[in-house]
């Protein structure tokens, strides 16, 4: 029995990586034939109306763009279609069938498999383990055959182009790196619809082509892949054909080549986007307001650092993943401990060892990881809010809940959180609102220089247009900003003035008016 | 206000719980409805509560406390000892209370600082605490030490015993600094997300070294009760404590994995208990069935919480 269970796993895998091989000069042939169809699709959640009346078809061999702002009920789609949430009303057919998938184990055994858009890897183990876990290789004995594990894995982690091996331990690995474990995770099952909720979001360039050639791939043998992303230019890379959700409800599905990149952002967001520069013709101001010099880490994941921040500027802080960007202004936060290297304010000599020095001198971080880092997922959005500064609703040492309600609300409205109850769990929001709410709470602390570390990651284009014209306007007031983000554009349509970072030190500086993304990658390569 | 509406649901259900067991004592027994009896419980629950009351606290931020009952034990040997030798009762009190904070405050210095895991800490301090208990006791009980005090928490002329006031005072302050002062709201959001909390600027290790040294204290304000009614120190006494005050916690819906718990859920949840026990003890049940329903309780008060909350 042990041994049947072995053969399964190495026909199943193998017959993953056969697939994968097949010669790329196939002819590519888009049927018409739908394998899955979803109809009137509502779902609520209490008050909420997350999806009302849908309807998508995937056709056998596309590559399906589902686009939408944040709580357009995407993620809710893709959890009724993979078993993870039931639908109160509508039908699934797959390949003509009607379905009801109670568990995700029985939408996988139906060939639907789903990348979750959050990491959903147990970090203690190796990756092996991960990939494998709960589909197991067998020995003679019933034991764990590992090297078999690792050695598939292995194999699928090169055909990715990952640059890791299947014996570390996950939790070693940079977020960038675990989403690539997850994509391989899900390549491991023979299916033949592939939801990809996200899977760019944390990638470099380089692994971004990598996954892209393997989707194509995938597509060239047939089968149906599902494509969420908030990056236009992806989609308009790969997909054949997008559908649009708005507020729950279905728009529209057009084929890719039928439409541009404004009107697509137009169905998302129902109205027209002006246009997508946030530069400001005031000269700069010249007082420099805060001074980093010589800043090294004690990890050594940065290295003499100085840099100068005027007031009212937009500093972008731009480079690959692990260049030290995040370590850097951490360090600076006072949330990382440094080795040496100083930091002025004013001219004055600062000494921050936690956050709430940086935050006494004015200096406030949006962190990388808004899960993790950003927001408590089981308090109120006004909780969460009021956190970075509770001193401000207090009378003769007591909490002033009224009080509370009626500024945070003023915070989170001029941000446009939806839904509008700020009594509302944080974790309960869409991605896009969580990340206003982590937003709100640092206006709160009324910073006079705002660091942001990927501010838009994962959220939707209306969103961002919001977050940065409201960066925008928060240095037009004279506050002074750190901008990171790993998406080159962002950087470049905000900066003022860019540095760039490659492997901890400081490669390259550049005017944010006049770079381009090929002057910023000179540095970010090492120059 | 979902949220709001599940907690008050759940107020409510054990609330209603409490209630019900009361209705069944009374039917079963005519000694159980009476206000002297009613008293009696809740002078009985009034150590219980104390020790609780911190425990909540410390539930709360995502830990535990399993030393409660070694530092009770420990502040009422020293307190007894000092009036032995002729100290003050007030003096002797307030220094307990002092050694209380101070033993709670290192279990959260090694949590906080060391960054070890609070379960292993306070398993580690329960034996310690104990020991040095037994050391500078001789193992031997101190008695007779003051009458004027044995007499003064005792003082039945007044119509409320003095242990229900003191432990009601502790969780009514408990309640509001959970509910009004920053205190109260940082420990909520330390249990739901650590990192998070720290980086609203907030110094997380200081609230744990204060909670864990709250925690502490609550057990010597116990260990003041205990000395009064007993009118002797025993180097064994408070053994099991943190037994009961976990339970009375996680029956009020605290939560182990942080972040949730009331202080109203823990006064019924204490209540609960000692109801069961004054009532089982009244129809003259055995002391073996009692220990086996207190755990059948919190076995169901956790089953509600899983599916209540789903």
């Amino acid at each position: 029995m042990a041994g049947g269970a072995d053969c399964k796993a190495v026909s199943r895998t193998g017959c993953a990586s056969g697939l994968l091989y097949k010669s790329a000069g196939e002819k590519m042939n888009l049927s018409d034939e739908n394998i899955l169809r979803m109809e009137h699709i509502s779902k609520s959640f209490g008050a909420v109306q997350a999806l009302d009346d849908v309807h998508f078809e995937l056709r056998k061999g596309e590559i399906h763009a589902l686009v939408g702002e944040n709580g357009a009920g995407k993620s809710t789609f893709l959890n009724i279609m993979s078993g993870n949430y039931r639908q109160d009303s509508g039908a699934i057919y797959l390949n003509g069938e009607v379905m009801q998938f109670k568990t995700p184990l029985a939408a996988k055994e139906k060939g639907i498999v789903k990348v979750h858009q959050e990491l959903q890897l147990i970090p203690e183990i190796t990756v092996a383990q991960n990939m494998f876990l709960g589909n197991e290789i067998k020995g003679r004995f019933g034991t764990i055959n590992f090297k078999e594990m690792e050695k598939k894995s292995n194999e699928m982690l090169k055909m990715l182009h990952a640059g890791f091996d299947s014996n570390v331990i996950t939790k070693t690995l940079s977020t960038a790196q675990q989403q690539m474990v997850e994509i391989a995770k899900a390549l491991l099952n023979d299916f033949s619809v592939l939801a990809l909720d996200e899977p760019t979001a944390s990638l470099t360039n380089k692994e971004i082509d990598e996954l892209f050639k393997i989707v194509k791939q995938l597509q060239r043998q047939g089968k149906s892949i599902i494509y969420i992303s908030h990056r236009m230019d992806e989609i308009f890379e790969i997909c054949d054909r997008v559908t649009v959700f708005r507020d729950g409800k279905y728009i529209d599905t057009v084929n890719v080549s039928e439409v541009d990149r404004p009107a697509l952002v137009k169905m998302m967001v129902g109205r027209d986007i002006g246009n997508e520069n946030y530069h400001t013709d005031k000269p700069a101001d010249k007082d420099v307001i805060l001074e980093v010099r010589n800043l090294t880490g004690s990890n050594h994941r940065f290295e003499n650092i100085s840099f100068g921040l005027k007031k009212g500027e937009i500093l972008g802080l731009a480079g690959l993943v692990g260049a030290g960007r995040t370590e850097l202004v951490r360090a600076v936060f006072g949330a990382d401990a440094v080795k040496s290297g100083e930091i002025f304010l004013r001219g004055k000599k600062i000494t921050i060892t936690c956050p709430r020095d940086a935050m006494d001198n004015g200096i406030m971080l949006i962190p990388e990881d808004r899960k993790l880092q950003g927001f408590v997922a089981g308090l109120t959005n006004t909780a969460n809010v009021a956190l970075s500064n509770l001193d401000k609703y207090r009378k003769n040492g007591i909490l002033d809940f009224s009080c509370m309600d009626r500024l945070v609300k003023d915070i989170t409205d001029r941000l446009n959180v939806q839904p509008k109850d700020n009594r509302l769990r944080t974790g309960q929001l869409s991605g896009g609102n969580q990340q206003k709410i982590v937003v709100a709470k640092a206006l709160n602390a009324e910073p006079e220089i705002l660091i942001l570390d990927e501010p838009t990651r994962g959220i939707d284009v209306n969103a961002k247009h919001e977050i940065y014209e409201l960066i925008r306007r928060l240095a037009d007031s004279g506050k002074s900003i750190i901008l990171i983000s790993s998406e080159l554009p962002e950087v470049l349509k905000l900066s003022d003035r860019i540095l760039v970072m490659y492997e901890g030190k400081m490669t390259g500086e550049l005017d944010g008016r006049e770079a381009t993304e090929n002057d910023v990658m000179q540095y970010a390569v090492g120059g | 206000m979902k949220k709001l509406n599940v907690n008050l649901s759940r107020k409510f259900g054990i609330i209603a719980s409490l209630l019900a067991l009361m209705l069944v004592f009374t039917l079963l027994t005519n000694k159980f409805l009476s206000v002297s009896n009613f008293l009696n419980i809740l002078q009985q629950a009034a150590i219980n509560l104390c020790v609780a009351v911190g425990m909540t606290f410390v539930i709360i931020t995502g830990g535990i406390d399993l030393s409660v009952g070694s530092v009770m034990a420990l502040s009422g040997m020293i307190m007894a000892q000092m009036m032995d030798g002729g100290m003050n009762p007030l003096a002797s009190a307030i220094a307990g209370l002092a050694v209380g904070v101070l033993l709670g405050a290192l279990n959260g210095v090694m949590i906080a600082k060391m960054r070890l895991q609070p379960f292993l800490v306070t398993l580690g301090t329960m034996s310690a605490y104990r020991g040095i208990n037994l050391i500078i006791s001789n193992g031997l009980p101190v008695r007779g030490f003051s009458s004027a005090y044995v007499n003064f928490m005792n003082s039945l002329n007044s119509f409320v015993p003095l242990p229900i006031i003191l432990s009601l005072i502790l969780a009514v302050a408990a309640m509001i600094v959970l509910k009004y002062f920053k205190f109260g709201q940082y420990l909520f959001a330390l249990g739901g997300n650590e990192e998070a909390t720290r980086l609203s600027g907030i110094n997380t290790a200081k609230m744990k070294i204060m909670t864990y040294a709250f925690s502490g204290f609550c057990s010597a304000l116990a260990s003041v009760i205990f000395l009064g009614r007993l009118g002797a120190a025993d180097p064994q006494a408070g053994d099991g404590y943190e037994m009961n005050a976990i339970a009375a916690a996680a029956i009020g819906g605290a939560s182990l994995a942080g972040g949730k718990g009331s202080i109203v859920g823990t006064i019924i949840g204490c209540l609960i208990l000692q109801t069961l026990n004054n009532g089982l003890t009244l129809l003259n049940v055995q002391s073996f069935y009692q220990t086996f329903a207190i755990g059948v309780i919190v076995l169901i008060a956790t089953m509600i919480d899983r599916y209540s909350s789903k």
